[in-house]
């Protein structure tokens, strides 16, 4: 389609299947992305023409509306959500999902949908998967779709650097390397009254920044094993209570307690090797 | 260091410094070993908190002090309890570096600890230290 011209204005485009060519217009005075009754309807380009062969509002895509959040976490099942391809023909949605960021794509399944509840539960605790869905209308695929990275977690959540904690959270067991830069830190608990208890997780860092912060008062960590980082568990809040933790070979300081942390128990704790004053 | 229990500079008052000390803290049940470097470094560090209990404490081979209280620059330590700890070969076990009086030293054990079990640096008042078991210094 061309309309590549500065008088070319106001036009509306919209339900169009582009198996070909695209569109060719610079000037963005015409409309690819049309409300229709409350909903807005683009176009449909085969997946190989690009971006560069939309219009400039196109918003004909698919788009994944969930997992709407980097490391979003799900359970043993997931419900995956996308706003439709626009289209004049039925379309159906092809869903595939990768563990080893987008070098091989699994097959999930297919529906006509824009939704898919999804049977997570065979899957094992892996740090991260990435979900794609392909529009098809029985003749070429549309543009593809891919979400943001989100882990799967049975009980648990696998740990992640920069982890920010709003609610009770059970860490997976097993083995983290979490390296930080050395004013970060790898787990962070930023609302009160909430407990951190891992299942003997254990998180290694690069002798830079903090294993686990306490950021608010009557916070729990417990079962945690934390090595490696400059402190391994600093908490400046009142109530804090470090329970059942092994914290050893940090840089400086193993736990520390700063001017607020009152009220606090550290109770239980296996604390050795960390190096400095 | 192991665990470090610390005040904090909050502001100033008529040039004064103004710290704000953790205060009600436990330290109860751990086991604190192998921390330190040369002799900096090790147990538990506490420099400035108030009504904080060392109790039923495992602290073995720290290369510096087991239990300091206060430090050489602040001294506002104070009713610090450190009560049925055993202390084995570490530099040296409960040193009272500076201090508010009303710290308590009782029912501990003490091993081979190569500087001193119990040490109390000059212009130290009123602290007990009592019921001790100390084997060797």
């Amino acid at each position: 389609m061309y309309v590549n011209d500065s008088l070319v204005d106001g036009n509306k485009i919209w339900l169009n299947n582009f198996y070909g060519g695209g569109v060719n217009d610079s000037w963005n005075n015409n409309s690819y992305c049309v409300n229709i009754s409350g909903t807005n309807e683009g176009n449909y380009h085969k997946w190989t023409l690009g971006a560069a062969a939309m219009g400039w509002n196109e918003c004909g895509m698919a788009l994944f509306t969930n997992p709407a959040m980097i490391y979003t976490l799900f359970d043993n099942s997931a419900n995956i959500t996308w706003r439709k391809q626009s289209s004049a023909n039925s379309v159906m949605y092809y869903l595939h999902y990768s563990n080893d960021s987008g070098t091989t794509w699994n097959y999930i399944g297919s529906t006509q949908d824009t939704n898919y509840t999804w049977d997570t539960s065979s899957l094992a605790n892996l740090a991260s998967y990435v979900l794609r869905v392909t529009p098809y209308d029985n003749l070429v695929n549309a543009t593809i779709n891919m979400t943001y990275v989100f882990r799967i977690g049975h009980g648990c959540e696998p740990p992640y650097s920069m982890m920010v904690l709003h609610r009770n959270t059970t860490l997976c067991s097993g083995t983290f390397y979490l390296s930080l830069s050395n004013v970060s830190n790898v787990i962070t608990l930023e609302n009160s009254s909430i407990t951190l208890t891992c299942l003997g997780t254990h998180i290694i860092g690069n002798r830079n920044g903090t294993g686990v912060l306490v950021n608010k008062g009557y916070c729990t960590v417990k079962n945690c094993i934390i090595s490696n980082y400059s402190t391994g568990i600093y908490s400046s809040y009142d109530h804090t209570t470090l329970l059942n933790n092994t914290v050893f070979d940090n840089a400086q300081m193993g736990i520390f307690g700063g001017h607020y942390f009152d009220y606090s128990d550290i109770t239980n704790n296996t604390v050795y090797g960390n190096y400095w004053a | 260091m192991g665990i470090k229990v610390s005040e904090a500079l909050v502001g100033w008052i008529l040039f004064w410094p103004v710290y704000k000390h953790p205060s009600e803290t436990t330290i109860y049940g751990n086991n604190i070993s192998n921390n330190g470097n040369g002799t900096h470094g090790g147990a538990i560090k506490l420099v400035g908190p108030t009504n904080l209990n060392v109790t039923n404490n495992r602290i073995d081979s720290n290369l510096g002090y087991a239990v300091q209280i206060g430090s050489e620059f602040f001294s506002s330590s104070a009713n610090i309890s450190v009560i049925s700890n055993t202390f084995n070969n570490n530099y040296a076990g409960v040193i009272v570096s500076s201090s508010k009086e009303v710290n308590t030293i009782k029912d501990n054990y003490f091993e081979n600890n190569t500087h001193a079990s119990i040490s109390f640096n000059p212009g130290i008042l009123n602290n007990s230290a009592t019921a001790n078991v100390i084997t060797t210094q």
